[in-house]
């Protein structure tokens, strides 16, 4: 319904609506008041001006579009009314209301539906022209007849002109809001006809009672009646006015017969009253469908799909979205039910939706989300806002608005986006977990070196206390904690300890190996693009320590081999000087110098044999001994047989965890466990000044054999005889070689050096290992690892000599 | 007079046992060699024989089983500075046929001794 208005008025006329409707009013009003002062002898005459004015009302009536036709009409009857006889008048007058009638129906109403409404419409117009029609032959029935006997009549029936073309209106279909019942709930329209009709019936019949004389009052009457009746003040005075006018003529022009006076002046006042009345109801009407146009190419163009409901849940009206939402022209859906364009699932949703709308209810919620199908066959999710107005009683049909949303890909995108949410966190879970279960410490920082993000191993590892492992803590707060902590050495400045972080943090991110709280951690950093970077924190302790273990093993393995072949030679260099010197003291004099000499030589001879013997052991890889001992019971064997050599101000201890197992017993000979304790046990004694506590502790361990590759160590249960003493301790550089033969602390004289060396060659041989831990000042602990014998421990690693 | 046949590439032990022998009374042939070894038993007939086990060109164990093919009544007495005490090495010397006695280097003069008497006179042992 598009306004095609002001293309249609001729453009001299004024385009507002005021003053389109009091120019025409008046200008009919001159016409009828001069053809009224013209009509005075013929017969017939003076009813012509009426008819004009009622051509101007009927163009009113039926819109701007014919208004200018309706006037020229009305124009053109008064001429010819002033021309001639008024009979010649009517039948053009009749025809030209025809043609606007059918044409009007056909304007409005395009196309012709063949429903109730439009066949009453056509009924009405048909009436009408009928009646037009009809007139000049009422006429022609009787010409002899005075023009005053068919005046009333003729004017009853040009009054019901109105109550038809009201009737017109009324079922003129239009758009909404149609304001069709009153607040009574009385059709608006039947009222108003009905009233104009009573109004002008009774002007007509009151024609007679005019003539007495009382017509000016009853004109004003009439005027007021109908104003107040059809509210159209203007009308009413207007019609007031024109009545007073027009008994001033009949006064002045005394023999102008009254009562056609009297019925020209009421029709007159009817006519501009009731065309007063039509043109404001049609500007209204005009100016509601202009703004239903717009508010409908408004709602046509809304991306919602606007669907109204009547209480039968029919479609009675749906804008092209809802359409397209569904799937088909807009005008398929009309009178269509709703609830079957629902998806099975939903349709109980929309039944109740219905039985909401049909017992007057807002359908709670108000907002649903159903699936409607599409004639292929697919389903879209739709949010509906049932959109429900109780109306006033009567007032109207009862119509809900359903605007109707497709939110089947917001709903998709909507889903794609949770789904990605889900999955994000879901990650953000998985790398949290990961970086705990890490066994490096990790730690992210910002561009500007405060802490962002950081694994449990991070605090842990730097020994952090818990205000520095907190989010935008500064690197260099962490640094300093370090440095407190001695990882960058004793007495660093705050240059050093920047310098070290600058070091870590700027490429090439140099790695380092710090020692903090009893741990090797190696530190590196990852450069981020964003100018951020992870500090990775890695425990080498037990890499470092396997690795002193291997270097320490392959340095013995070659000192064995050099220091077994000088024995070999010496032992050889040894015999002579054995069988000579003991010759010579055989053949000498008894207690004779010569005697002595030799003497002294075979007891030098002696001790580097000794000595010799020692280093072989440690060189040796003697085969393992057979029997299995018991491990503790032998303990105990050795430690009394070394307590007795003791100096006394040594207090030894001895325990034995409740760990080992039962019968605990290695692959070793009971005559070399006791040398290497007694080695152990006399050293520790030694280093303690022969004063203080010494233990002895035994306890169930595991042994773990590195064999320098990067494979994970193996393991095998094993005792461990640990013999802690309270001495000087050793320095870490010394640690490293004292089990090397001729290595010793001790004064000239004291000690051959060969004490530690002969029980890590002995140790070794059982398939064990001999370590030491110390603390200069605090003590030593060296311990043995004895691994157990039997099937289920020696398993995997027996001692075999194709593995090595 | 027994003849003890001493075979070392030692040149100063195998000196010095011979003195010892020989002021014991024995009288002594020296060998510094595998090849010497065997050529001077084909040659002199010694009583018995001392080997060490390490030799320049051969083995001790294979000179004692050549020495005890060609001459199964030899005793031989091993020695070697190779020997430790906890070795099983020196037990396996022992089981070998024609062996009496194994020492380990150095060895001692009374040692050596009462192993030569006891190999030469088994009966007086008895």
């Amino acid at each position: 319904m598009t306004d095609t208005r002001p293309s249609r008025i001729p453009s001299f006329f004024p385009s507002s609506p005021s003053a389109r409707r009091w120019l025409l009013f008046f200008g009919g009003f001159a016409l009828v008041a001069a053809a009224d002062a013209a009509a005075v002898t013929p017969e017939g005459a003076p009813l012509l001006p009426g008819i004009g004015a009622w051509c101007l009302a009927l163009g009113w009536l039926w819109g701007p579009a014919w208004l200018g036709a309706a006037t020229a009409a009305g124009a053109a009857t008064v001429l010819l009314g002033l021309a001639g006889p008024g009979i010649v008048a009517w039948p053009p007058l009749a025809a030209f209301a025809l043609a606007a009638l059918v044409l009007r129906v056909r304007a409005v109403a395009p196309p012709v539906r063949w429903t109730g409404r439009g066949i009453l419409e056509g009924g009405c117009v048909a009436a009408a022209a009928a009646l037009l029609g009809a007139l000049p032959a009422l006429f022609a029935a009787s010409p002899e007849a005075g023009i005053g006997t068919v005046l009333d009549p003729l004017a009853g029936a040009l009054a019901w002109l109105y109550p038809f073309a009201a009737l017109y209106r009324l079922a003129e279909p239009r758009g909404f809001p149609p304001p069709l019942r009153n607040r009574w709930g009385w059709p608006t329209r039947a009222v108003d006809l009905g009233v104009m009709g009573v109004c002008v019936f009774l002007a007509a019949c009151l024609g007679g009672f005019a003539a007495e004389g009382g017509w000016p009052l009853i004109g004003a009457a009439l005027a007021v009646l109908a104003a107040a009746l059809t509210g159209n003040l203007v009308g009413g005075a207007a019609a007031a006015l024109a009545a007073g006018l027009a008994g001033s003529f009949t006064v002045a022009d005394g023999p102008v017969p009254l009562d056609l006076e009297l019925g020209n002046a009421v029709l007159v006042a009817v006519g501009l009253v009731a065309g007063g009345f039509a043109s404001r109801t049609r500007e209204r009407q005009e100016d509601a469908e202009h703004t239903v146009g717009r508010t409908k190419a408004l709602l046509d163009s809304l991306p919602i799909g606007l669907v109204e409901i009547d209480e039968r849940g029919l479609i009675v009206q749906a804008n092209p979205m809802a359409g397209e939402i569904i799937g088909c022209a807009a005008m398929d859906l009309l009178g269509h039910p709703f609830e079957r364009l629902g998806t099975e699932a939903s349709r109980p949703m929309l039944a109740e939706v219905i039985r909401a709308i049909r017992h007057r209810r807002q359908p709670d919620p108000r907002f649903t989300t159903v699936f409607l199908y599409r004639p292929d066959g697919s389903a879209r999710e739709v949010e509906v806002d049932w959109v429900y107005q109780r109306p006033p009683m009567g007032r109207r049909p009862l119509r809900v608005a359903a605007l109707i949303t497709d939110i089947t890909d917001r709903r998709r995108a909507v889903r794609a986006l949770e789904d990605r949410e889900h999955q994000l966190a879901e990650r953000t879970d998985l790398l949290r977990i990961t970086m705990d279960a890490l066994d490096h410490g990790l730690a992210a920082f910002n561009p500007d070196d405060t802490l962002m993000e950081w694994n449990a191993r991070f605090p842990e590892m730097l020994r952090l206390p818990s205000p520095l492992a907190r989010p935008g803590t500064p690197a260099i707060a962490i640094f300093r904690f370090l440095a407190t902590l001695g990882a960058f050495g004793v007495g660093v400045t705050e240059g050093q300890v920047r310098a070290r972080m600058d070091r870590l943090i700027h490429p090439p991110n140099a790695d380092d190996v710090h020692w903090i709280g009893g741990h090797h951690l190696r530190f590196s950093a990852h450069t981020m693009a964003d100018g951020g970077w992870v500090w990775r924190i890695e425990d080498r302790t037990e890499d470092i320590r396997l690795r002193d273990i291997e270097q320490n093993r392959q340095k013995m393995e070659a000192l064995g081999q050099l220091a077994s072949g000088v024995a070999h030679e010496l032992n050889n260099t040894l015999q002579p000087i054995f069988s000579l010197s003991e010759l010579g003291l055989a053949q000498a004099e008894p207690d004779s110098l010569v005697a002595r000499c030799f003497g002294r030589i075979t007891d030098a001879a002696e001790r580097a044999e000794t000595i010799v013997r020692g280093v072989l052991t440690f060189a040796r890889n003697a085969p393992v001994a057979e029997g299995d001992t018991p491990i503790v019971p032998a303990l105990f064997d050795a430690l009394a047989f070394i307590r007795p050599g003791l100096p006394s101000q040594i207090r030894l201890e001895v325990s034995v965890d409740d760990g080992i197992p039962e019968g605990a017993a290695a692959r070793l000979d009971r005559r070399e466990f006791g040398q290497v304790l007694t080695n152990l046990v006399t050293n520790a004694a030694d280093a303690m000044d022969h004063a203080g506590t010494l233990r002895v502790d035994c306890r169930a361990d595991m042994l773990r054999y590195a064999d320098g590759t990067e494979a994970e160590p193996e393991t095998r249960p094993a005792v461990a005889v640990a013999v802690v003493d309270t001495g000087k301790g050793i320095d870490h550089a010394l640690k490293q070689r004292i089990f090397e033969p001729f290595f010793t602390t001790k004064d000239e004289g004291h000690g051959t050096g060969l004490g530690l060396a002969v029980a890590f060659g002995i140790v070794r041989n059982w398939g064990g290992r001999i370590d030491v831990d110390s603390e200069p000042g605090l003590g030593s602990t060296f311990t043995i690892w004895i691994p157990l014998s039997g099937p289920e421990h020696e398993g995997e690693h027996a001692h075999d000599p194709d593995r090595r | 007079m027994p003849t003890i046949l001493i075979v070392d590439d030692n040149l100063l032990a195998c000196e010095a046992i011979s003195l010892v022998l020989e002021s014991a009374g024995f009288q002594v042939t020296q060998a510094h060699r595998v090849a010497e070894a065997v050529e001077s038993v084909a040659k002199s007939c010694p009583d018995l024989a001392i080997v060490d086990l390490s030799m320049p060109d051969g083995n001790g164990v294979d000179l004692i089983r050549r020495l005890h093919q060609s001459h199964p009544a030899l005793p031989i007495i091993l020695y070697s500075g190779f020997f430790t005490p906890e070795d099983d090495s020196e037990k396996r010397a022992m089981e070998m046929e024609g062996v009496v006695a194994v020492f380990k280097k150095p060895l001692r003069n009374n040692d050596l001794l009462a192993a030569i008497r006891r190999a030469l006179d088994p009966e007086a042992d008895a």
